[in-house]
């Protein structure tokens, strides 16, 4: 990428004039006006850390306000329920809502009947008391039945988002430890990585049993690989990567790596990978190993100056 | 003095591969390709007959045009007569590896000798630079083919079309920018009856697309960037000012040229543990001749451009090399390079004039 489009990016992701982005991810040593890409790279993570946690933040928030929508709207339901089947207009609400329906039921028996006023003794004695207390208490039951319904519900959703969180960190960094090959613009390579890996896999579920994470189907079976066994989340990051993204046969950069094959970096020099693989027997297999596309330029180098002396023209 | 032969061809090709990835000398001396591979990237046709290294071969490519319209209003009553309709055009169009770009060096004997710098330098130094003039040249012959296939502008009415001599839109400065050009575009593509295009440009638009792709990460300001969206941009400065051109830009169909190439003589592979070396003894002295590839994911990227993969991964240049005694008396190892290739347009079907390739120039206001 251009040392202006990182600036130009950093800038606006932090907010701060690109000279100060520049002076930020000047290299240590001052060695050049290049700049440092492992800095902007490590700047760009945490910009994103940051992003995340205020998602999460933001996520947390609405859940609490959401535990206390669940619960206060099914009391509301009943409350309003009640008021409108016993004629009450006051603004009341639980406990004293159930005194006042009682109060009013009791009193109105008492005119019908043309006894005279009753103690509170009796009028708890009354079956016309009895079966209205014991009808209130179970409709009270059932919405707080409901309400708890609603808030495991939404418990079970902030648990999977929550989740979800941890499973996607993990995905990510396992499928950039493969080496994609992604858009160098850091906007466009987002966008690839989430719809065409994300998306798919927030179509699972996940459950953490004591540290072993369960890979769910959408109707809640297990997901599985093709000998029956439990698919791991690398297993699931391989095969949809695999459908919708080419990767880097080697590690192009500098550091050392698990070896492999033909990255087009830099020269060698110190700190370049060395070569690991077999002795060469003869100068045909010492030209097929230079030749092969398989081992990277640091290895080739090395590879050569190890084995050169012994068989080259 | 150091003998030339497959193995100390392989490592000369490490030393070719380091120079290319050296961004100190990658600057001077890796080729600027990128009409080149654009058009590989948008290529959907592989011509493997006239690839072959075995075979030299011409291919003719036949097909039938049912070009006409004759479609004609009918009524519900049915008839048992069924009229015989008009046939199909046979049409035929001949291919053949016609782009032949040599270069060669010479390197005299001692001076490998007495040099501070390797052998393997200097001949590695010498292959890159050839190779670069040869890869740049026949980018400036892929850029020429181009023009030389644009067709008609089947929208005339926003700029001024010439369809008769020149075949270009001319469209002025103010206009030449992502809001104005890329509407006008879609609906240049649209009346073109094309599917997927997208605009090859020699400089018009460079500063442009870097503002708007800058310009994304806004609240506002994301048009231009948008509109880039939906029509790829890529760019060649050196291809186009080769040909003097670098106020034009190409609207072009995916898979309206393509490019062939062949190695007529063994990649260093095919020439491992081969006999001699791999030297050939004639009665015209001895010769060593190979083909080594040239790989376009290690040449420079296009920039700010994220292209798409490639329909060949490399090209194939062949090399003769052999030890030359000149008048002077020294010996001077050489080596000539050759690529053989073709740049091809895509068989016209239906509108001789409808090519998938329009031709737009900008001009002053």
């Amino acid at each position: 990428m251009s040392k202006k489009l990182i600036l130009g990016v950093l800038g606006t992701l932090f907010k701060m004039p690109e000279v100060e982005v520049a002076e930020l991810l000047k290299k240590s040593d001052g060695s050049s006006d290049e700049l440092d890409e492992d800095k902007a790279l490590q700047l760009i993570i945490d910009k994103d850390k940051a992003r995340i946690q205020a998602l999460n933040d933001a996520a947390k928030t609405k859940f609490d306000d959401g535990y206390k929508k669940a619960q206060k709207e099914s009391m509301e339901k009943l409350e309003k329920s009640l008021k409108t089947k016993y004629g009450i207009d006051e603004e009341l609400q639980g406990e004293e809502l159930i005194e006042a329906i009682l109060t009013a039921k009791v009193t109105e028996v008492q005119k019908q009947s043309g006894k005279k006023e009753l103690t509170e003794d009796e009028i708890k004695k009354l079956p016309v008391f009895l079966n209205l207390e014991k009808t209130l208490r179970k409709a009270v039951d059932d919405a707080k039945a409901e309400g708890e319904a609603a808030v495991t519900k939404l418990k079970e959703e902030y648990s999977q988002k929550e989740t979800f969180t941890s499973i996607r960190d993990k995905a990510i960094s396992y499928f950039k430890s493969k080496n994609p090959i992604l858009s160098e613009d850091p906007i466009k390579a987002d966008t690839q990585v989430n719809n065409n890996l994300i998306a798919h896999l927030n179509g699972y579920k996940y459950q953490d049993n004591n540290g072993q994470l369960v890979i769910l189907k959408p109707d809640g079976t297990r997901l599985e690989d093709g000998h029956g066994h439990p698919m791991t989340l690398n297993a699931l990051v391989d095969e949809i990567s695999g459908k919708a993204f080419d990767f880097k046969a080697a590690e192009d950069r500098k550091q050392a790596g698990n070896g492999g094959s033909g990255g087009s970096g830099g020269s060698g020099g110190a700190g370049g990978k060395k070569y690991s693989g077999k002795a060469p027997t003869s100068a045909k297999e010492y030209a097929d190993t230079l030749l092969s596309s398989d081992l990277s330029l640091e290895e080739k180098d090395d590879f050569k100056s190890t084995y050169g002396e012994q068989f080259s023209g | 003095m150091t003998n030339f032969n497959n193995i100390k061809a392989a490592e000369v090709q490490l030393k070719l591969q380091q120079i290319w990835a050296e961004p100190t000398t990658s600057k001077d001396y890796s080729p600027r390709a990128n009409a080149l591979t654009t058009v590989l990237e948008n290529q959907t046709a592989v011509i493997s007959e006239l690839e072959s290294s075995d075979t030299k071969r011409d291919v003719s490519v036949k097909w039938v045009d049912f070009c006409g319209d004759t479609a004609a209003d009918g009524t519900d009553a049915d008839t048992c007569v069924n009229e015989v309709a008009a046939e199909g055009a046979g049409k035929k169009k001949d291919y053949s590896l016609d782009i032949f770009v040599t270069d060669k060096f010479s390197v005299a004997s001692e001076e490998l000798e007495s040099s501070v710098i390797s052998y393997d330098e200097i001949v590695a130094t010498g292959i890159a630079a050839k190779i670069k003039n040869i890869l740049e040249k026949f980018n400036e012959k892929v850029v020429a083919a181009i023009d030389a296939n644009k067709g008609n502008n089947p929208f005339t009415a926003q700029f001024a079309v010439d369809n008769t001599t020149n075949k270009v839109t001319t469209i002025p400065a103010a206009s030449y920018k992502a809001d104005s050009i890329i509407p006008y575009l879609a609906q240049v593509s649209e009346l073109n009856r094309s599917n997927s295009t997208f605009l090859l440009d020699g400089g018009n638009l460079f500063q442009d697309y870097m503002k708007a792709t800058a310009n994304m990460p806004n609240a506002d300001g994301k048009l231009a960037g948008t509109l880039y969206g939906t029509l790829p941009y890529r760019h060649d400065l050196f291809g186009f000012a080769a040909n003097s051109v670098s106020d034009v830009s190409y609207l072009i169909d995916k898979g309206a040229m393509a490019i062939a190439n062949r190695a007529k003589w063994p990649t260093l592979q095919q020439l491992s543990g081969a006999k001699d070396g791999g030297w050939t003894h004639t009665s015209n002295g001895n010769f060593m001749r190979y083909s080594i590839p040239i790989d376009l994911s290690s040449i420079p990227k296009m920039t700010f451009i994220s292209q798409g993969q490639l329909i060949k991964r490399s090209l194939f240049v062949d090399v003769q090399h052999s030890v030359v005694c000149h008048s002077d008396g020294k010996l001077y190892p050489t080596w000539n390079f050759k690529l053989r290739a073709a740049v091809l347009p895509n068989p016209i079907r239906c509108t001789a004039t409808n090519t998938g390739i329009i031709k737009l120039k900008k001009v002053a206001d």
